[in-house]
């Protein structure tokens, strides 16, 4: 009885998530939002037929990740499907993000990714579903699934100062995305499509906590570049990465 | 003066064991019908409670401590309720459970609070034993004011339906 409640104890004391910083409204985005998903789509932009799904960290809030995806719906003209999942653990509700699609039927590709345990999470689907999603992103994430031949694009970005991610685990995870290399910066993105390739980045200067937008986190190193530093190189990389692979259109 | 105290306190609590006083462990699953931005179903998540149940005739009183996933994240309460016993006939028994939570959404920059009301029907099977166990159904209201700086879903309506199971701490008392 005694270890069920030190259990149950720790198990709530763990289950603390974290609440977004910075929630004023975009004009220029249409939020719509139910108890499954909150959905971003732009105001005056022509919809772009690829459509981005993205998972949010462990015990995260996801409306932390909407300020990260701004740009992506109301400059690029982007849907941004951002599930909202049982705990705030995607790993609770992998299958979600497969019934994305289903909400915006106008969009023709997905691109399906996220950040920490939501980018693990999106590997996991894409190891289960790799037909569905016409690309993988990871910010400050690995994949534990082996997806090392999967024929499609893949990009990684990292922060400079993530003291979250288990640098040894990453490296040990490499060779379970398909083969890649490491850009500099944004100039070295291929033009050409990168089928069956990962594109890694390693932001100077950014954090984990950087990918969104929720305040420091525990155990994270300091970044030395602003959140919103870090939201412009990483909206610039999936912008060109989105571009070499055609799916801007 | 010392051993007044002891034996009003002793007097106090002999009611407590000669009464049937109950322990419950109960699991929880949460169908969501409707919230303020909408209605529809969704599933709003799982749960877990405990509960001390203290009897009062052909009533009890329910305190509690529950655990569980919800729309804002993961919510931490106290439950407190009301049993009205309606029918029992052998080991089995029906009785409807009124409860008030009182509790937080659970967040490392600060926790939010966080309220619901609640009304359960419960049928119950009550071993020859101290062991019991239970499955009830019924509809909640939850709210979590604060959290509409956060995100525009602050307030669910839901139909709960709890399995649960449970153990008397005595056998002096009567099946409810």
């Amino acid at each position: 009885m005694r270890s069920l409640l030190v259990c149950l104890l720790v198990f709530c004391l763990s289950g603390c998530s974290y609440l977004p910083e910075n929630l004023s409204p975009n004009p220029q985005i249409q939020q719509t939002e139910d108890p499954d998903w909150i959905i971003l789509k732009p105001v005056s932009r022509i919809l772009r037929q690829t459509g981005i799904i993205y998972i949010p960290g462990g015990f995260v809030d996801p409306h932390a990740y909407i300020s990260a995806v701004e740009e992506l719906v109301a400059e690029e003209g982007h849907v941004v499907l951002i599930p909202k999942v049982s705990a705030n653990l995607a790993i609770l509700n992998i299958q979600k993000a497969l019934e994305g699609p289903e909400i915006a039927p106008e969009v023709q590709a997905w691109l399906v990714g996220g950040h920490s345990l939501g980018g693990a999470t999106a590997c996991i689907l894409v190891e289960q579903s790799p037909e569905t999603f016409a690309g993988l992103f990871l910010t400050g994430a690995y994949s534990s699934v082996d997806l090392s031949s999967w024929d499609r694009p893949v990009l990684s970005l990292l922060g400079e100062f993530d003291g979250v991610l288990r640098q040894e685990v990453f490296d040990e995870s490499i060779t379970n995305l398909p083969p890649g290399s490491w850009l500099e910066d944004l100039n070295e993105m291929p033009s050409s499509p990168t089928n069956g390739q990962t594109i890694y980045h390693e932001i100077k200067g950014g954090n984990h906590a950087g990918f969104g937008e929720y305040g420091p986190q525990r155990g994270d190193d300091e970044a030395s570049i602003s959140v919103a530093e870090q939201h412009q190189i990483v909206n610039g990389f999936m912008k060109a990465f989105l571009r070499a692979n055609n799916l801007d259109g | 003066m010392r051993n007044c105290i002891i034996y009003t306190v002793l007097i106090l609590l002999l009611p407590l064991g000669a009464s049937a006083q109950e322990l419950q462990f109960n699991m929880l699953s949460f169908n969501g019908i409707a919230q303020n931005e909408g209605s529809g179903y969704f599933y709003g998540g799982g749960g877990l409670e405990t509960a001390y149940i203290y009897p009062l005739g052909e009533a009890a009183l329910h305190i509690g401590a529950e655990y569980r996933f919800i729309d804002w994240g993961n919510q931490l309460s106290l439950t407190l309720g009301y049993r009205s016993d309606y029918w029992q006939q052998g080991d089995w028994s029906v009785s409807g459970l009124s409860k008030v939570q009182l509790g937080a959404a659970l967040f490392n920059n600060g926790s939010l609070f966080a309220w619901g009301l609640s009304y359960q029907l419960q049928g119950r099977w009550q071993s020859q034993g101290r062991f019991f166990g239970t499955l009830g159904v019924g509809v909640r209201y939850s709210n979590a004011p604060s959290y509409k700086e956060f995100g525009p879903i602050d307030r669910l309506w839901e139909l709960p339906i709890q399995l649960g199971m449970g153990f008397r701490l005595d056998q002096k008392g009567e099946s409810p």
